[in-house]
């Protein structure tokens, strides 16, 4: 059997955090890192398609801009800084992180607050470890991106964005469920409801 | 440091007379300044909060209305100097201090988050998480 996590002494367990270190020592997931000289209290890991986003070369302009929020706004949440999130569906207005529907889903969205943004979906592996798995444009389309804009609340956009988040955890982690946890702080330290 | 942060850095380490800094660059520490500001005063409102202040009494000692507070406390790109002056003033009657550091040259910090908790394995022999082995000492939970 060569599934991962099974040895010749046919270990049939392995933690979801020896799951996603050993995918990130295999290189198949991407741990960001922090600029230097900053601290490292949470961890985002990275799918490939969003790593490309935040490593490929870019021509200067207003989606580098964005791309460039966002790297900052990822390694803020590594850095250990304090993080306004809303658990509540719909209702976030400001908040850095949000819950999304259906709550069930456990997929959340990071968001940078400056417009156009680029919205990255995730789930937490544990609590201050996040995966994510895919990005979207929120409003405004971006050149170098197939998928479209997000749009309104209800579209097929955000229904897309959550499954394929939903299919990256599947493809990754198909022995473990995702963090669902009855407050913020099952999620994050450092965090502040809206 | 990665090579996607030397190339991060690259025009920035040019000196006085290197190229201009990309605007992109440029907006990522504009990013990086202001959600290290919102860090600051959040942690700062914290530790008053729990000597007793709340939103109501802040917005009142600094003659804005809870919603401002509100908004202030909320999200990094809504605090400009003014409103850190205020907010710091009516916290804990202080001012910021002004200082800066290079970006460059930075020493990496060596500690990373959960690198000391290592995995748990199972062993097949049996199915009772009794024997759930610690593979390495500095688990730390």
């Amino acid at each position: 059997m060569t599934h991962t996590g099974c040895t010749k002494r046919a270990l049939i367990y392995m933690s979801i955090r020896a799951e996603w270190q050993k995918l990130v020592a295999d290189g198949e997931l991407f741990r960001l890192e922090p600029l230097p000289g900053d601290p490292d209290e949470r961890t985002v890991l990275m799918s490939p398609e969003v790593n490309e986003l935040l490593t490929k070369q870019m021509p200067e302009g207003p989606d580098a801009n964005r791309r460039s929020r966002l790297l900052a706004t990822l390694q803020g949440i590594v850095a250990g800084r304090r993080i306004v999130a809303c658990m509540t569906p719909f209702e976030a207005r400001e908040a850095q992180v949000g819950l999304l529907d259906p709550i069930d889903d456990a997929v959340f969205d990071i968001r940078c607050q400056d417009k156009p943004a680029i919205r990255v979906f995730c789930r937490f592996l544990e609590k201050d470890v996040l995966f994510a798995a895919t990005y979207r444009p929120r409003s405004v389309s971006m050149e170098w991106m197939d998928w479209l804009p997000l749009g309104d609340r209800h579209s097929k956009e955000w229904k897309r964005a959550i499954a394929a988040t939903k299919r990256m955890w599947g493809m990754f982690f198909p022995a473990h469920e995702p963090v669902r946890g009855e407050c913020l702080r099952d999620y994050l330290s450092k965090a502040t409801l809206e | 440091m990665t090579t996607f942060q030397k190339q991060l850095l690259n025009e920035i380490a040019a000196g006085h007379d290197g190229p201009q800094i990309p605007e992109s660059k440029r907006v990522y520490f504009q990013q990086r300044y202001r959600d290290r500001l919102f860090d600051f005063i959040v942690s700062r409102f914290e530790t008053a909060r729990e000597r007793g202040l709340t939103k109501a009494k802040l917005a009142r000692r600094i003659g804005k209305s809870p919603e401002v507070i509100n908004r202030w406390l909320a999200a990094p790109h809504n605090l400009e100097a003014d409103s850190v002056s205020d907010l710091l003033l009516g916290i804990d009657a202080e001012e910021p201090e002004i200082d800066a550091h290079s970006v460059l040259d930075r020493k990496p910090v060596n500690y990373r988050h959960l690198d000391d908790q290592r995995e748990i394995k199972v062993d097949s022999s049996t199915t009772n998480t009794a024997h759930l082995k610690h593979i390495e000492t500095g688990w730390r939970i």
